[in-house]
């Protein structure tokens, strides 16, 4: 959300310097849920599913590694 | 017969005492450091560190600084008994019913969480090595990684659409209960993991059973940590924007008792929605459900360290 409130949530576009703005997939799903909602078909409400869980996997991902790495230093210092 | 006299290191004068060190590959890493020339410039290395560890608190005051002021500047202006005895209407009016539902969402979110986070923490904090322990401690740390958007999100499919709960107080506690379990759970695992072996064997020693160990003798023990558990939680609650949207939505009006199938209001969506209104009411309202949610915080954050000091 604060983010969203600062990062200009630019859709569809790459921001072309640090000052541009630019969106995340967090601000993604809060800016658009609202239309989404109104989509009849329920494509909308499915792609920010898809988004939802991309951003879940990269979350587990990246506490396995760290996990790992912990893991690993913790039998190299033994 | 005399007791033993305590342990002196050996001085000599001009010299810091250094323990004798028998470990091959310690000393093996003194010979390299010392030799590759890392030891002569160690106070750079040391000077650049304290100057980074400077830069970081100067950036982190500074910002708080900034915050604190801002909020406070023109929060206070914006407070006013209104505020705090009439519920919102339009753009305009108090925010009583959004006080009234973020002290209800609050107290829901406990009643689900602490006990959950309580028992998970024991077991985690007692028994560190079962399997289950490492796969909450696991399942714990990923809870904590993930965005609240995205748990606000997969609630909003499952609870407010599937379940047919709707916009809801019952969605939204369940929700921020989800949020603040691993939070809950860590602290409780600290606190439990740090009683004594004494005591522990001393409890078993005399007879106590698994139960009435944990309830009589090592949960009144891990106290301040399961406190500091549950005002993080709390602060976590009041706080929460994103997941809150899609399980809480936003009423006008004060909570009529109903844990499904009615909206409920909340600070954090004032701030979120009236800020960007053109009104000068609207932004009013947002600065003052800032200054609330941030002194709120700001004295659970206090609390919290005055209990682990206390500790």
């Amino acid at each position: 959300m604060d983010v969203l409130m600062v990062s200009g949530n630019a859709l569809g576009s790459l921001p072309s310097n640090v000052f541009g703005p630019v969106s995340t997939m967090a601000s993604f799903i809060v800016s658009q849920l609202d239309s989404a909602l109104a989509d009849p078909t329920g494509f909308a409400i499915r792609s920010l599913a898809e988004i939802a869980l991309v951003l879940c996997l990269m979350s587990v991902a990246v506490n396995t590694v760290a996990r790992s790495l912990l893991s690993y230093a913790g039998r190299s210092q033994q | 017969m005399t007791a033993a006299p305590p342990f002196q290191a050996p001085l000599v004068l001009g010299k810091p005492y250094r323990p004798v060190v028998h470990d091959k590959r310690l000393a093996a890493h003194r010979r390299l450091i010392a030799g590759s020339g890392l030891a002569r410039s160690r106070p750079l290395w040391s000077l650049l560190g304290w100057s980074l560890c400077a830069a970081a608190l100067v950036l982190l005051g500074v910002a708080m600084c900034w915050i604190l002021g801002t909020i406070l500047f023109k929060g206070v202006s914006a407070l006013s008994l209104t505020i705090f005895i009439e519920p919102t209407q339009g753009n305009g009016g108090g925010l009583l019913n959004a006080i009234e539902g973020t002290a209800v969402m609050a107290l829901g979110t406990l009643i689900l969480a602490v006990p959950l986070g309580v028992a998970a923490g024991a077991y985690g904090g007692l028994f560190p090595d079962a399997i289950w322990a490492r796969t909450i401690r696991f399942f714990s740390d990923t809870l904590v990684g993930v965005p609240s958007i995205v748990l606000g999100y997969a609630d909003y499919v499952i609870l407010v659409q599937a379940l047919g709960w709707h916009f809801s107080t019952a969605a939204a506690c369940v929700t921020l209960a989800i949020i603040c379990l691993p939070y809950i759970c860590r602290f409780n695992e600290l606190a439990f993991a740090a009683i004594s072996p004494d005591l522990r064997q001393s409890v078993y020693a005399i007879g106590a059973n698994e139960r009435q160990a944990i309830l009589l003798v090592f949960l009144p023990a891990a106290t301040p940590g399961v406190l500091t558990g549950v005002l993080l939680a709390l602060s976590i609650s009041v706080g929460e924007t994103a997941p809150l949207l899609y399980t809480a939505g936003w009423s006008n009006y004060l909570w009529n008792g109903h844990l499904f199938h009615m909206p409920i209001a909340h600070l954090t969506y004032a701030i979120w929605t009236f800020i960007n209104e053109p009104l000068a009411s609207a932004n009013a309202l947002a600065y003052a459900a800032a200054l609330l949610v941030t002194s709120f915080v700001l004295l659970l954050s206090v609390a919290s360290r005055l209990i682990l000091r206390a500790r």
